[in-house]
């Protein structure tokens, strides 16, 4: 076998061995990542939600990544090893639970279906009054909406008054 | 001589190559232990309606702050937070409970709750983002979910949450009551383990220092309730670690992660407008 292509050979699996990596995602609306597992090392980028990573080591409560000009480091629960979901497609579960008849609703049967809600209804209110469960006022609690744009305004105001106080 | 070499630069390359796989391997297993955090959509779904029943049962026991303007200002730092909590498959809920002892709670698959005597403690919103912080780390590291195995298979406690809304067996409804018991028992009464409660600090300080907080905020407000012990001892329980080791803790955390920034950045200002107006 020729010498080059020995070492062409061994070079192409010395690399990844030494450097294996695993994909990571941003989870976090942003990941800042730092130049050592230190925050006050620097800051060398910061990445948006959704953005796949090289990952290479973690330490604690760091993942050590691949960045463009070599390596860099990023809190570990900024990020995962599964895309991003969202919320907001959540939301319909939950619509569901705050009517106990929601499941029933679904069956094809009227009749079965008000039968059922009926059922569930003294099911689920058994169970709210043995255990004192308040659902009224936790739909409240869920009604309180804060809009995107509300709470990125909040966050620059608290950015740009941050030292004022 | 050359055939001596080439057995050399065999053996080489088989070494290699095993090196290589073995590290392949371990990126592999460091990648299946990285993310725990939910498995699947049942697990999620399982994870949230726990949660709300749980939440529920909170507000059984406390009423709720009849105050707009303040429900909906620590709903803004609690989500201001919660952007960095790397759980964007779940909606946060913050409120604030009526009632004079110092103490919060966290459900499941969103919902945190903190007292007015809590915040009548806090000097500024840096305090306040630390705390709903910690309470939001028991949430993305699954600890109760954990503890109690609450998952969305189908021989898991979920599975009968999800029939008890459905109309359920007898024996999977007394599980999920079970459960639900032995959750708010941990809340009420027990308290989390230990290493969940550290862990809840380290994780908290970090995202309310990602967000732009002084991370001095969670340990000067404990600093504060040891301050007011054993008057108000309601925020501790028996298996809460004692104050000396959450704050060295805190203070490892800090000096380890290199936490040196925005120290000054308390926002006591707009605190005391929202909360002392």
């Amino acid at each position: 076998m020729p010498r080059k292509t020995l070492m062409f050979l061994i070079c192409a699996l010395v690399v990844p061995a030494v450097v294996s990596a695993y994909d990571l995602y941003v989870k976090s609306v942003k990941a800042p990542v730092y130049a050592m597992p230190d925050t006050a090392s620097g800051l060398m980028v910061t990445y948006e939600k959704g953005t796949k990573l090289a990952g290479v080591e973690n330490k604690g409560n760091w993942h050590m990544i691949r960045v463009k000009d070599g390596t860099g480091w990023v809190y570990r629960f900024l990020v995962g090893d599964k895309p991003p979901l969202n919320a907001e497609e959540n939301d319909a579960l939950i619509n569901q639970y705050k009517t106990f008849s929601s499941k029933a609703r679904r069956r094809p049967s009227s009749y079965t279906a008000a039968a059922a809600a009926r059922g569930l209804r003294e099911k689920r209110k058994r169970f709210a009054e043995k255990y004192n469960l308040d659902y009224k006022t936790l739909e409240k609690v869920e009604a309180v909406q804060i809009s995107e744009a509300e709470l990125m305004s909040f966050i620059k105001q608290g950015i740009e008054n941050a030292h004022k106080d | 001589m050359r055939t001596r070499i080439n057995v050399v630069l065999f053996i080489l390359i088989f070494a290699l190559l095993t090196v290589s796989f073995v590290f392949a391997g371990e990126g592999r297993r460091r990648l299946s232990a990285l993310d725990e955090n939910y498995d699947d959509q049942s697990d999620l779904e399982a994870e949230i309606s726990f949660g709300r029943d749980l939440a529920a049962r909170i507000l059984g026991n406390y009423t709720l702050l009849d105050n707009v303007g303040v429900n909906h200002y620590v709903n803004l730092v609690g989500n201001a937070v919660a952007l960095y909590s790397g759980r964007p498959e779940l909606k946060f809920h913050f409120a604030v409970l009526d009632a004079g002892e110092c103490n919060a709670f966290a459900a499941p698959g969103g919902y945190v709750f903190i007292t007015r005597g809590a915040l009548d403690l806090m000097e500024n919103e840096a305090q306040l983002a630390g705390v709903l912080s910690h309470e939001i780390a028991h949430i993305t590291e699954k600890h109760i979910v954990k503890e109690l195995n609450i998952r969305g298979a189908d021989d898991s406690i979920t599975a009968g949450l999800a029939n008890l809304i459905g109309g359920s067996t007898d024996t999977m409804r007394k599980t999920l009551e079970q459960a639900l018991e032995t959750a708010a028992d941990i809340l009420f009464n027990r308290g989390y383990k230990i290493k969940d409660e550290l862990e809840a600090d380290q994780i908290g300080i970090l995202m309310s220092a990602v967000a732009g907080y002084s991370p001095d905020g969670l340990k000067n407000f404990l600093s504060k309730v040891k301050h007011f012990e054993p008057e108000d001892a309601t925020y501790k329980n028996k298996e809460h670690p004692m104050h000396m080791v959450r704050l060295e803790t805190i203070d490892q955390t800090i000096k380890i992660n290199g936490l040196t920034q925005n120290l000054n950045a308390t926002m006591k200002g707009r605190f005391n407008e929202h909360i002392n107006p």
